[in-house]
């Protein structure tokens, strides 16, 4: 399962899959030779949370809308940064502990931009984008989980 | 004549469980704006709604919209319940 915007030139990728991700890919869809700077993050499922020990995780999403926001977080981006590519990629389906579940790149021809960038897309992908966890634990009943970030 | 008007509510994660299904189709009169929807047509028409509510934001058609939005709802509207996000 995949579902994607991908820019005419190639500057906004946006990404929710049910296939592994990998940093380098991820990366890769950024890079420029104008670029001097990538700055990246992954998310990891966590063993615990709250300790509870978790066996796998299992996300769902707004398909539409979710990649709809991704789009208006990537404008929001370059009306504050200076930046060249933007790449969200989000797992979809059963993930398992240990894997990444997000992966966001940012490129731009300096440093400081790429990093500042690169941190605001997380927090505002944490608040706003449509897209839910269920945690599976190995001792109780599974629960959604909720991003102290959403605003109700 | 009162004209209606057929909309389409999405519903996702622990809404969905809760109501056993992702979908409802609600038929509504032509000037019904969503804070008529979300504040009282769901909420009677669907009572295991009203506590998802009070917590969720509200989109229409792909887009979030205040809940006590004046904006009338149209004809193949989506209105999504989205409870809150856990993405990252």
């Amino acid at each position: 399962m995949e579902h994607s915007f991908i820019s005419e030139d190639r500057k906004q990728v946006f990404v929710l899959t049910s296939e592994p991700l990998t940093v380098e890919k991820v990366t890769k869809s950024v890079s420029a030779l104008e670029s001097g700077a990538i700055a990246s993050f992954c998310g990891i499922t966590r063993k615990y949370n709250q300790g509870k020990e978790i066996r796998f995780l299992e996300y769902e999403s707004y398909f539409a809308m979710a990649l709809s926001e991704l789009r208006k977080l990537g404008e929001e981006i370059r009306s504050h940064w200076k930046v060249e590519g933007i790449s969200i990629w989000h797992r979809l389906g059963r993930v398992d502990v240990g894997e990444t579940s997000v992966i966001i790149a940012v490129s731009a021809v300096h440093r400081r931009e790429a990093l500042e960038a690169c941190h605001f897309a997380i927090d505002q992908l944490k608040a706003r984008v449509p897209i839910w966890k269920k945690e599976y634990f190995v001792s109780s009943e599974p629960e959604w989980r909720e991003n102290p970030e959403f605003q109700s | 004549m009162t004209t209606c008007c057929e909309v389409t509510i999405l519903l996702f994660a622990s809404a969905k469980e809760a109501m056993k299904c992702s979908r409802l189709q609600l038929v509504v009169s032509h000037s019904t704006c969503v804070r008529e929807l979300v504040n009282q047509i769901l909420p009677k028409e669907y009572p295991a709604l009203t506590e998802f509510l009070k917590f969720s934001q509200i989109a229409l058609n792909c887009e979030y919209i205040d809940k006590d939005s004046n904006h009338l709802l149209q004809q193949g509207d989506e209105i999504a319940i989205i409870v809150p996000v856990s993405g990252g």
